[in-house]
């Protein structure tokens, strides 16, 4: 959950239209700031690599009757080098007004921009310009910047230092560093790499509302906040869905030693109805799913065993089951927050897997159902 | 389910050639075939090059499921130097350790030989060569990249006054108010064991009035409960845009994390970062 204060706290509680703005950035300076959007569609989705990406449209009148529709690399909406500060402004009336930053994300398309225009004492002026944009999140410029010539880490000692060279991003620590267990080839996917690197301190790689990298742990921490039913609740709508996709039952690792010597390693369920095999040895009803794993970063077999052994319950249990959740929109919540859901019956707890806001009240999540 | 541009595109997946890279244990050959431990599983496989040494270890390729021995895992030196002579094994020293082994029964080995050393199914010092050539180069490495010079522009997450309380969101220095911007811990954990060049603080006003603001260092990451710490207290004129502070003032921040404050000087009021996102945003350049 993002960082706010009691007040935003006590905003959120109650029902919100969504309103939105952006200060347009270049080399880190504002360019344009408090510039008004709307039609803003935000997905947070963590199943990919560049987890947020979106769209806006900003409707500019110009106090000189001049367009804004980009037209050349280097204008000032165009999709080279320009970057949206997003934010949600969350207030009542005009007695409470902040601005909560959603995220840092260069332009990456414009997929339509018009001018209308005016006649005035004869000459025909720009009255407003229309432009869509399109963007994502700032692994985009990672994921670019492909290494030009196979590499190396420069050094094994901390994997913050080794992604922060990768990146050139600045660094928000959230975990404890820990050292790089092997000096791993780079071939080309520089963001790949990124996420390697991070597996090595059991995390995923993501981006903080100011634009530093940060790694979100792959274990679910304790729930950030929990969501009530009813009146005075945030929860529209609890949907219910299941999936044997992606579900499996057995983990088996493949790598090599330093001395280049075979690891495999293998955990599997052995209880309950996930049970890979039966006590005396049959096939259990839902039968064996395997998935391989594999790590250059995995150097011998008591870390082998001990990485299928920790992914073994994220794969079977993690991704079974997936709760559509809709509820009111609130800026704070992110991927990765552990949320209790109140049901009439009982409470859930989910991992948010994805949110997608837009200029509606009303908040879609999905979230990985961890108990309950 | 899914829309039809993506089964086209799994389609094409599909038919990519997939790569499968193991190491197993070469098990010996079994009807003309070479057998393979890897994985876990015991199967025949295509063999690249000669024979290696049985139970040696071995990269085993999957390619479009069809296997592949694709040769040894350990470097196997063709040439070392004799170090010992016992009987009929002689000691050799190469660039990977030493290996004994047995020799053409034609040569009579003396330590100090250079010999040239054949491996596969049956690994063997062949002999001395007629004379040496003089030793090829060794390619230099390739030039590196990185710079070790940076510019960081880091912005707030968080401003405040104090006074008494945190009432308001705008940077005041002034006789009754300690101002302060937050920044996490954004600066420390990316700019930590770095000297700091220069120091700048983006100064966005909205009065900029008698004397000039004291600026500060605190080691706040976020808006505490009660005032901010005061260290590294320095007057400094202001205008708008970027203003150079003492660079001691920013290695303080980068050393031990926190971030920028006025304490008292003023009246002057600077703006919060709900209403310019670059106020105090600070510039520290770096090597």
């Amino acid at each position: 959950m993002r960082d706010s204060s009691a007040e935003i706290l006590t905003v959120l509680s109650g029902s919100q239209t969504p309103h939105f703005e952006m200060d347009v950035l270049y080399d880190n300076e504002v360019v344009l700031s408090h510039v008004p959007i709307t039609g803003v569609q935000i997905n947070d989705d963590a199943s990919g690599a560049i987890e947020t990406s979106g769209s806006v449209t900003v409707v500019w009148q110009d106090d000189y009757g001049q367009s804004m529709t980009p037209r050349e690399i280097g204008d000032v909406f165009s999709p080279f080098g320009t970057e949206l500060a997003i934010y949600s402004i969350v207030g009542v009336g005009s007695s409470f007004s902040y601005r909560v930053p959603l995220g840092i994300f260069p332009i990456f398309d414009v997929p339509s921009a018009r001018d209308e225009t005016a006649l005035f004492r004869g000459y025909e002026v720009v009255a407003g310009s229309v432009v869509e944009l399109s963007f994502k999140d700032r692994f985009l410029l990672v994921q670019r910047n492909r290494f030009d010539v196979p590499g190396v880490p420069a050094s094994l000692d901390s994997v913050y230092a080794e992604l922060m060279r990768l990146t050139g991003l600045q660094m928000t620590q959230s975990i404890p560093d820990g050292p790089i267990t092997r000096k791993v080839v780079y071939e080309e996917d520089r963001l790949q790499a990124v996420y390697d690197l991070a597996a090595v301190l059991d995390a995923t790689p993501c981006l903080t509302p100011d634009g530093t990298l940060t790694l979100r742990p792959k274990s679910a921490g304790g729930p950030v906040a929990t969501l009530v039913r009813g009146e005075d609740g945030t929860i529209l709508n609890v949907g219910q869905s299941m999936t044997s996709e992606g579900v499996y039952n057995r983990v088996a690792f493949r790598g090599k030693t330093d001395d280049k010597t075979a690891i495999f390693a293998a955990s599997e369920v052995t209880s309950g109805p996930l049970r890979t095999r039966n006590d005396d040895g049959t096939l259990s009803p839902y039968g064996t799913a395997t998935t391989f794993l594999t790590s250059d970063y995995v150097t011998n077999s008591i870390q082998a065993q001990a990485y299928v052994d920790r992914e073994l319950p994220r794969v079977s249990r993690l991704g079974a089951r997936e709760v559509p959740v809709d509820v009111l929109f609130n800026p704070l919540f992110e991927l990765g927050d552990v949320l209790e859901l109140e049901r009439y019956d009982r409470t859930i707890t989910g991992r948010v897997k994805s949110i997608s806001r837009s200029s509606s009240g009303r908040m879609p999540m999905k979230l990985e159902v961890l108990g309950g | 389910m899914d829309n039809p541009q993506i089964l086209a595109l799994k389609k094409k997946l599909a038919q990519a050639s997939k790569v499968t890279t193991l190491v197993g244990q070469f098990v010996g050959v079994e009807n003309g075939e070479a057998l393979v431990d890897a994985g876990g599983g015991r199967f025949p496989a295509a063999l690249l090059g000669q024979l290696p040494e049985v139970a040696s270890d071995v990269h085993v390729w999957f390619v479009n499921g069809q296997p592949f021995i694709m040769g040894p895992t350990k470097l196997l030196p063709t040439t070392g130097t004799v170090t010992v002579v016992s009987g009929l094994t002689v000691t050799v020293s190469t660039v990977v350790g030493t290996f004994t082994l047995p020799f053409l029964s034609w040569y009579g080995p003396q330590v100090g030989d250079v010999v040239k050393i054949a491996w596969g199914d049956m690994p063997i010092v062949l002999g001395v060569p007629s004379t040496k050539l003089p030793d090829p180069v060794a390619p230099s490495a390739p030039p590196s990249s990185d710079s070790m010079r940076r510019v960081d522009t880091f912005t707030a997450i968080d401003s405040g006054s104090y006074n008494q309380r945190w009432w308001q969101d705008e940077i005041w220095a002034s006789d009754n108010n300690t101002g302060a911007a937050f920044y996490g811990t954004k600066i420390t954990d990316t700019l930590k064991g770095r000297t700091v060049d220069k120091f700048e603080v983006y100064i966005s006003a909205i009065q900029i009035f008698g004397s000039a603001p004291n600026f500060i260092t605190h080691t706040s990451a976020r808006k505490p409960s009660g005032n901010v710490s005061v260290a590294n207290t320095n007057a400094v004129p202001v205008s708008n845009g970027w203003v150079t502070l003492p660079k001691s003032m920013g290695q303080a921040i980068v050393d031990n994390g926190g971030g920028l404050g006025v304490n008292h000087g003023g009246y002057n009021k600077f703006r919060s970062i709900n209403e310019d996102r670059q106020s105090f945003a600070l510039r520290i350049t770096t090597h």
